[in-house]
C-alpha cells in the first residue's frame, strides 16, 4: 500500500465516520399543536404582564399617557395569542409535526451563544474565542480539524484586523 | 433634480465609495448565492462594518448588498434548484428544467439580463416617485404619520408569509417590545427592569439576533442536509439579443415588481409570483410554464429585482420600510445619524441621490459579475454550512458588540436569536417583528402628538382627509382575509 492509498483510505474512513455520526443523530419530533400552545401561552403571559405593569404607570393630564400604548399593544398581543391558543386547541385537522433535527447540538449551541457575552466580559474576547469557536464549530457540524482551525483563524482575524484595526473597536 | 444628481455623482464616483460599492456587490453576490442567507441577513451582518465609514459609502454599500443579493439569488435557483433568496424560488420553476435540458447558459443569461433590466426600469420609477411622495409628505403632520404607520403595519400583517393571525401576533410582539425604555413624549420609564434598558431594546442587536443568529440555529439543525451539486452548468452566454423577444414581459414584470415592492410587507416573493402568474396568463406559450419556458425566468427575475427599488420608495420618502431588508437599511441610516422620510430629501438630498447614483453605477458591475462569474458564485453553495454557521455566529456577536462597545448588546443578540428561532418554529417569522420594531415608535409618538394637538379628541385626529383615507384603507386591508383568499404567501 503506497502513501497515496493510505491517505485515500484515511479519507474514506473519516468520511464514513462523519456519515455514521450524521445517521445516528436522532431528531426530536414534537406535535405542532403542542409547540403552538406553548408559544401562545408564553406570548399570552407576556401580553398580560405588559398590561398589568402599564396599569401601574402614572397617568398624566393627557388622554394618552405613557401606559396607554403598552396597554393597547400588550392587550392585543394577549387577545390574539389567546385566539390562536383557542384555535390550536380546538382545531381537528391533522397537525404537521415540528421536527427538530440534531436537538442536542442545537440546545448546546444555544447555551454557548447565551454564555458567550458573560465569558467575554470576564475573560476577554481572544481567550474565549480561541476555545469557543472550535467547540461551537464542532457542535455546528465541522468534523475536519482543518475546518475547525480555518473557522477559528477567520474569526480571530476578523476581530483583530477588521474590528480592532479597521473599525477601531477595542474588543474586551 | 439634475443639480442633485450631478452633486451626488461627484460624491459617489470616488475611489472610496466605488470601493464600498464593489465590496457590497461582492458580499451581496455571496449572500444571494448561498441558500439560507438572505439580503436582510447580509445587510444586518454588514451594518457593524459601516460604523467607521462616512454616511455615503456606508449607505451605498448596504444598498448594493440588497440589490446584488437579489441578482444572485437566481443563479443557484437555476443551477441547483436551491433559490438563494426567497424571491428567486419562482425562477427555479423554469430555470432548473432548462438547466437539466442543458440550457443553463441561456437561462443564466436571461435571468441576469432580466434582473438588470428590471432594476434599471424600477430605478427610473424610484427616482421620480420617491421625490413626488416625499414632497407630498412634507405637508404631513403627526396624524398622517400615525395613519401611515397603521396602514404599513396592517399590510405587513396581512401580506406576510404564513398565517395572517401569526403574522399579527409577530407584529404585536414587536410593538410590545418597542414600548420598553423611555416613553417618547413624557420621558417616563417603562418596563426598565435593568438599567441597560433605559434606552429601550437596542435595534441593531435585536435585528442581528432575529435575522442572522436565528438562521445560524437553523443551519446547525440542517448541517447534515445536502444540496445538489451542479450537474449541467455552462457559463452564461453574453448576448444582449436573447432578451429582446421578451421585452414586453420585462417591462410589464418590472412595473408589477416595482408597484408590489412599494406595498409594505409584499416583497420580492409576491412580486415574482404575481408577475409569473400574469406572464403565464398572457403568454402564447403559457402552457409550457413550469417546464423550462425562458419567459418564466424573465418574468420572475425582472419583477424580483424591480421590487427592490419599489421597497426603497416608501423608505426614502416616508420612512416606512417596504420589506424586511428595507427595515434593516433603516438601521444602517439611523446609525449614520440620518432619519429616512421627506426631510431626508430636504435636509440631506445627497443621501437619496447618492443611493440612486450608486444603484445606477452598480448595475454594470452587477451585470458583469453575474455574467462572467455565475459558475464561480454557484461554487459558494459547496461551502459547508457548519463553517458558515460558525463564522456567521461569531460575526453576529462581534457586530452587536461593536454597536455600543458593550457586552449587553451581545446578550440582546443572543436572546433575540433564541427567541427568533423558537418563534420561527411556530411559523411566526422575524420580518413582521423587525418591521414593528421600526414602525412602533413612529406609531405611538405620532398618535400621542396628534392627540395633544387635537386637544385629546380622537375624532379630530382621524378627521384629516388623508388620515381618514389611510385608516379606512387599513380597516379594509385587515378585513380582506375574511372576504377572500389570502394573497400568495412568501
Amino acid at each position: 500500500m503506497n502513501s497515496q492509498d493510505i491517505t485515500l483510505t484515511r479519507h474514506i474512513k473519516h468520511k464514513q465516520q462523519v456519515e455514521n455520526l450524521a445517521r445516528t443523530e436522532k431528531s426530536l419530533r414534537l406535535s405542532g399543536r403542542i409547540v403552538d400552545i406553548i408559544v401562545c401561552l408564553a406570548l399570552l403571559t407576556m401580553g398580560i404582564w405588559f398590561v398589568v405593569e402599564a396599569l401601574h404607570m402614572p397617568s398624566g393630564r393627557e388622554a394618552l399617557g405613557p401606559g396607554t400604548f403598552p396597554i393597547i399593544v400588550g392587550g392585543a398581543l394577549a387577545f390574539f395569542s389567546l385566539l390562536q391558543l383557542g384555535l390550536s386547541i380546538s382545531a381537528r385537522r391533522q397537525w404537521a409535526a415540528v421536527e427538530v433535527q440534531r436537538p442536542l447540538w442545537l440546545m448546546i449551541s444555544m447555551a454557548m451563544i447565551l454564555a458567550f457575552p458573560a465569558a467575554v466580559e470576564r475573560l476577554g474576547y481572544y481567550p474565549v474565542a480561541v476555545i469557543w469557536v472550535p467547540v461551537f464549530g464542532w457542535i455546528a457540524g465541522i468534523r475536519s480539524p482543518v475546518g475547525l482551525i480555518a473557522a477559528t483563524l477567520i474569526v480571530l482575524a476578523l476581530g483583530k484586523f477588521v474590528f480592532e484595526m479597521l473599525l477601531s473597536t477595542p474588543l474586551p | 433634480m439634475i443639480e442633485n444628481f450631478l452633486h451626488a455623482a461627484a460624491l459617489v464616483l470616488t475611489v472610496k465609495v466605488m470601493g464600498a460599492l464593489f465590496f457590497g456587490v461582492l458580499v451581496g453576490y455571496f449572500v444571494g448565492a448561498m441558500p439560507g442567507l438572505t439580503s436582510s441577513i447580509g445587510m444586518a451582518l454588514l451594518i457593524p462594518f459601516t460604523f467607521g465609514l462616512e454616511p455615503i459609502p456606508a449607505i451605498v454599500m448596504l444598498v448594493s448588498i440588497y440589490m446584488a443579493s437579489d441578482y444572485a439569488g437566481g443563479i443557484p435557483a437555476i443551477l441547483v434548484n436551491a433559490p438563494g433568496q426567497p424571491g428567486s424560488a419562482v425562477t427555479a420553476f423554469d430555470g432548473y428544467p432548462m438547466c437539466n435540458r442543458g440550457e443553463s447558459g441561456l437561462a443564466l443569461n436571461l435571468a441576469i439580463m432580466a434582473s438588470g433590466a428590471g432594476a434599471f426600469i424600477s430605478l427610473l420609477l424610484l427616482v421620480v416617485s420617491a421625490q413626488v411622495m416625499a414632497s407630498s409628505a412634507l405637508a404631513f403632520g403627526p396624524s398622517e404619520y400615525f395613519a401611515l404607520a397603521i396602514i404599513g403595519l396592517s399590510l405587513i400583517g396581512v401580506l406576510s408569509a404564513g398565517s395572517t393571525l401569526k403574522a399579527i401576533i409577530g407584529l404585536l410582539f414587536g410593538l410590545t417590545v418597542v414600548t420598553i425604555g423611555i416613553d417618547p413624549i413624557r420621558g417616563t420609564e417603562r418596563f426598565v427592569f435593568h438599567p441597560y434598558l433605559i434606552d429601550g431594546i437596542p435595534f441593531l442587536p435585536a435585528l442581528i439576533g432575529l435575522f442572522a443568529l436565528s438562521e445560524v440555529f437553523v443551519m446547525i439543525e440542517t448541517a447534515n442536509d445536502r444540496i445538489d451539486r451542479v450537474k449541467h452548468a455552462s457559463s452564461a452566454n453574453h448576448s444582449l439579443r436573447t432578451l429582446m423577444p421578451y421585452r414586453r414581459t420585462v417591462l410589464r414584470s418590472s412595473l408589477i415588481g416595482y408597484f408590489i415592492g412599494v406595498i409594505p410587507g409584499a416583497g420580492a416573493s409576491i412580486a415574482s409570483l404575481v408577475s409569473y402568474g400574469v406572464a403565464k396568463k398572457l403568454s402564447r406559450t403559457g402552457t409550457s410554464f413550469g417546464t423550462g419556458n425562458p419567459e418564466g425566468i424573465v418574468a420572475s427575475e425582472a419583477a424580483n429585482n424591480a421590487s427592490v427599488s419599489g421597497a426603497l420608495a416608501p423608505l426614502l420618502s416616508l420612512g416606512i420600510p417596504g420589506s424586511a431588508s428595507a427595515a434593516v437599511l433603516i438601521g444602517g441610516l439611523t446609525i449614520q445619524g440620518l432619519q429616512p422620510g421627506p426631510l431626508l430629501f430636504a435636509d440631506n438630498p445627497e443621501i437619496p441621490f447618492s443611493i440612486f447614483v450608486g444603484l445606477l453605477a452598480g448595475l454594470p458591475i452587477m451585470l458583469l459579475i453575474g455574467l462572467f462569474g455565475a459558475r464561480l458564485w454557484v461554487q459558494i453553495t459547496r461551502i459547508p454550512r457548519p463553517i458558515i454557521a460558525t463564522v456567521v455566529a461569531s460575526i453576529c456577536m462581534l457586530g452587536s458588540y461593536a454597536a455600543a462597545n458593550d457586552t449587553f448588546e451581545m446578550m440582546v443578540t443572543a436572546t433575540f436569536g433564541v427567541i427568533g428561532y423558537v418563534l420561527r418554529r411556530c411559523d411566526i417569522h422575524p420580518a413582521p417583528i423587525v418591521l414593528a420594531l421600526v414602525l412602533g415608535e413612529m406609531l405611538e409618538a405620532n398618535l400621542r402628538r396628534a392627540m395633544i394637538l387635537a386637544n385629546d379628541n380622537f375624532l379630530t385626529v382621524i378627521s384629516h382627509p388623508i388620515t381618514a383615507g389611510l385608516i379606512l384603507a387599513s380597516i379594509l386591508v385587515l378585513a380582506s382575509p375574511l372576504f377572500g383568499r389570502k394573497p400568495a404567501a412568501n
